[in-house]
């Protein structure tokens, strides 16, 4: 009524104008689905850690799953109860009321700095449940409208489909616009661009042409994208992208939320004293069964083991956190826009979603701060607050000693300089003492500093990328490895971080996979790829193994103390060694692509030499824009050969290996090729078991290049390139005298028994000449015995 | 003649209909949007979420 009279007044025309047009934008279920719904979900997905979201996966889903079915459940038949309405339409409301939204959550986190892994848990349980409660509200209204048979089987069945039909739609259409993202040129604005067709075509394709879920598909594709896009998309574009979704999600949010509120007084004006009843009711059983969930379902897991341990406070903010928004009511609306609903069913929902929002979020929204700071959740844990003090005294020392300096500069009087420096004295001396004062032991700083340590090389992995220095490929594994290896200082501190990186510099499943796709079928495309991966992925190792070394004292030694850094930089420094070993052990076996690789990073650092010049000269005003173009697009011929990627050939040819070895040399061309289809190329990684003793005679092997390790009874024995072992078994048909390891990489031709019967019947000098090492090395063994 | 001339009228009132709803939406939804941006301090002097502070601007209006 106010508003109406302020209105009146001359001049106000256009503020009448903007309320005439405020309301006449009309908020549909449909412009919130098809609009707003994908760029919001997208917008928190994109933005969680999806390995921080993989962590707590198991509760999430239970929570968002189960948690969401038990709450409709109970709402619904307590609705049915109480009201007498329709158990379908009652179901149908619980559905609908037990999506949660973080939205206002999560900027309450923000703002107090709640831990990482409670706003993880509430984000991922939304993003999830949205989904959930969006197929059983698809589900649910069919049976009511009568489309689909009300029978549990085939509800369950529904289910199943569209909510993992959703998760491949998006996992398809994430992966395609990754490989454009990679193929789309270097500017940032089309790569943006094409992730906002990524979140309303996933969408699309799954909701409208697919049938199945289309925020899961949404959900699916921005974790894709979040976990794969940092390696194909650079640190500046990044940047962008996150940026301009935040930005998305601003406005969709402020449209949305705004939209909201103008239709609340319409739907609840007509809200009757028996429906307030019937909202005190909901509220009671949706809390309830939120309660149950939360603090029934999330410790029993635990207990089974099936996650991690989720404290009494964060699950206490997991209740009363669990807010609802924009899908609640979109629902809400797409059953009252439906005629296909009676008008007593669409009233009822339309009332009892809005005052179950309205609740939350004027009660539950606006107190859930208090529920975190009850639980001490506001505030920084024991390590952080050390931190937080050793930070604070270094950056108040920093700001007096050059805050003096600038006094001096500008001429400025002590006695000015004196007024503003002097309250620094004091803040110097009081964190002073709190450093002093934190009860943080050695072992504690160390782990922190190791955490520092892992952030840093993250961000030099991405720097490499950025500056074009290693591939995605490359980037994807550095990524992943420089993750596991900080998640790993999180489980099992210093001891599981050492075996970790160990780990990491072993041979994983992937290039044994392809090792046994070459031996089986030789095929050795995709050894190739991993092993000119492993080359890429050691030698960035190497670079920024090197560079950590440097920012550990120069950077971190003032936060974490001389004790720490020493042992720090002693912990890198056998890691830079390790590694360094295991790079040498691929450089020794395939020298010519190590020098490619070299050379290939020495042309890139020429080329960002030559653009750094040009942008010099253009910030110095000696060149023009046109000019600073026109070289640089020179520059960027000059250099295409950079763009082709280094193919690393393994050399694994039987032919060319037959023809090296001085073995063979004395047979004729035709016998060697003869020799060279019997005899199979395989490739054996550094510490790999060839056979064992005891084992059958069913080969011998010889030696194109590199080294193995005999371990017989009494010594090891070192044979290198042109040796050939195995023989004796096969000779005199006995099992295997001793285990034979490789010792670096090694290039075997593999002679099975079949194929050595057929060769050395064949060729009697060959019979002559390994029947002459057998001997010798029996000779040998009985003279060592 | 006459038909001719009160076609081409309406023609130009659904046109500019159509302009003026297409005013009022881009209205509606700039100014909404100027709206939520003042929302944000008041949001923080009140320690109240953004988003509550939006529906409650919506139930006002």
């Amino acid at each position: 009524m106010g508003t109406e009279v302020l209105l009146t007044i001359p001049g106000l025309g256009f503020l009448h104008e903007f309320v005439h047009a405020l309301n006449s934008l009309e908020i549909t279920s449909e412009a919130v689905f098809f609009v707003f719904l994908p760029a919001l979900v997208f917008e928190s997905a994109f933005a969680i850690d999806v390995r921080r979201l993989f962590d707590d996966i198991s509760p999430i889903l239970m929570l968002a799953i189960v948690g969401l079915l038990i709450s409709t459940a109970v709402i619904g038949f307590t609705m049915a109860y109480v009201t007498h309405m329709p158990i379908l339409a009652c179901l149908l409301l619980g559905a609908i009321v037990s999506a949660t939204d973080p939205v206002a959550v999560v900027a309450i986190f923000k703002d107090l700095g709640a831990p990482q892994r409670l706003a993880i848990l509430v984000e991922g349980e939304s993003l999830f449940n949205d989904a959930t409660a969006i197929v059983a509200f698809t589900i649910i209204s069919a049976m009511m409208l009568g489309q689909s048979d009300p029978t549990l089987f085939s509800g369950i069945a529904s289910f199943v489909t569209v909510f993992f039909g959703g998760i491949l739609v998006g996992y398809v259409t994430a992966r395609i616009i990754c490989v454009l993202l990679v193929n789309i040129g270097e500017s940032n604005l089309p790569k943006i661009t094409l992730t906002i067709s990524l979140a309303y075509l996933s969408f699309i394709i799954a909701e409208h042409s697919l049938h199945v879920s289309g925020v899961m598909a949404v959900v699916t594709a921005a974790l894709v994208l979040g976990s794969r896009g940092r390696s194909v998309i650079t640190q500046s574009t990044w940047h962008g992208l996150e940026e301009v979704w935040e930005q998305i999600g601003f406005v969709a949010n402020s449209v949305i939320f705004i939209l909201v509120g103008l239709k609340v007084p319409s739907i609840m004006a007509a809200m009757s004293s028996q429906q307030f009843v019937w909202l005190g009711v909901l509220l009671l059983a949706g809390f309830i069964a939120r309660f149950a969930i939360i603090f029934g379902l999330v410790p029993v897991m635990s207990k089974l083991g099936w996650s991690a341990q989720v404290s009494t406070g964060y699950r206490a903010v997991m209740f009363w956190g669990g807010l609802r928004g924009a899908v609640s009511l979109a629902l809400a609306l797409a059953v009252m826009e439906n005629d296909g609903f009676s008008p007593q069913i669409q009233e009822f929902l339309g009332v009892m979603v809005t005052g179950f929002v309205l609740f939350t979020l004027a009660i539950n929204a606006t107190t859930v701060s208090l529920v975190m700071r009850a639980f001490g959740l506001a505030k920084l844990g024991p390590a952080d607050a050390a931190i937080r003090d050793r930070a604070f005294s270094k950056a108040m020392a920093s700001v007096s000693t050059r805050v003096q300096g600038s006094a001096r500069a500008m001429h400025i009087g002590e006695e000015q300089t004196n007024q503003v420096v002097k309250p620094y004295e004091q803040l110097i001396a009081d964190s002073a003492k709190n450093v002093t004062d934190n009860k943080l032991s050695d072992d504690d700083w160390l782990l922190i500093g190791l955490r520092m340590v892992c952030m840093n090389e993250n961000k030099a992995y991405a720097k490499m990328l950025d500056q074009a220095e290693i591939s995605p490929d490359t980037a994807r594994s550095l990524f992943g490895h420089a993750a596991d290896i900080s998640d790993s200082i999180k489980s099992g501190g210093l001891d599981a971080y050492l075996n970790q990186y160990r780990g990491k510099l072993g041979f994983h499943w992937h290039t044994k996979w392809a090792m046994r796709l070459q031996r089986t079928f030789g095929i050795t495309s995709l050894l190739a790829k991993n092993l000119a991966n492993r080359f890429q992925v050691l030698e960035a190792e190497c670079t920024v193994l090197h560079e950590l070394n440097n920012i550990v004292e120069t950077q971190l030694a003032d936060m974490l103390g001389a004790k720490t850094t020493d042992e720090l930089k002693a912990i890198l420094a056998q890691r830079d060694l390790e590694t360094e070993q295991a790079l040498q052990a691929l450089r020794a076996c395939y020298p010519e692509y190590a020098k490619a690789l070299e050379k290939r990073v020495l042309q890139q650092t020429a080329m960002r030499l030559e653009q750094s010049e040009y942008k010099d000269m253009l910030a110095s005003s000696l060149i023009s824009k046109e000019v600073a173009s026109s070289l640089k697009e020179d520059m960027s011929e000059r250099y295409q050969e950079l763009q082709q990627s280094l193919s690393l050939d393994l050399g694994l040819d039987a032919k060319t290996l037959v023809s090296k070895m001085d073995f063979f040399q004395n047979l004729d061309q035709s016998v060697q090729h003869d020799i060279a289809k019997l005899l199979k190329p395989r490739l054996a990684l550094p510490g790999e078991l060839i056979f064992s003793k005891g084992g059958p005679p069913d080969a011998m092997y010889f030696i194109s290049s590199g080294a193995i390790r005999i371990d017989l009874d009494t010594q090891t024995v070192i044979i290198g390139s042109g040796d050939c072992f195995g023989e004796m078994a096969l000779l005199y048909q006995k099992p295997r005298m001793a285990s034979v390891v490789s010792d670096g990489f090694s290039e075997l031709l593999v002679l099975h028994t079949k194929d050595f019967n057929q060769m050395l019947s064949k060729d009697p000098e060959l019979r002559k000449q390994i029947e002459t090492i057998a001997e010798q090395r029996s000779f040998d063994n009985q003279q060592d015995g | 003649m006459n038909n001719a001339s009160a076609a081409a009228q309406q023609v130009v009132q659904v046109a500019q209909t159509v302009e003026h709803q297409t005013m009022l939406m881009v209205l509606g939804i700039t100014g909404l949007l100027a709206l939520a941006v003042m929302v944000v301090p008041l949001a923080t002097r009140l320690r109240l979420p953004f988003t509550v502070m939006l529906a409650a601007i919506g139930v006002l209006i």
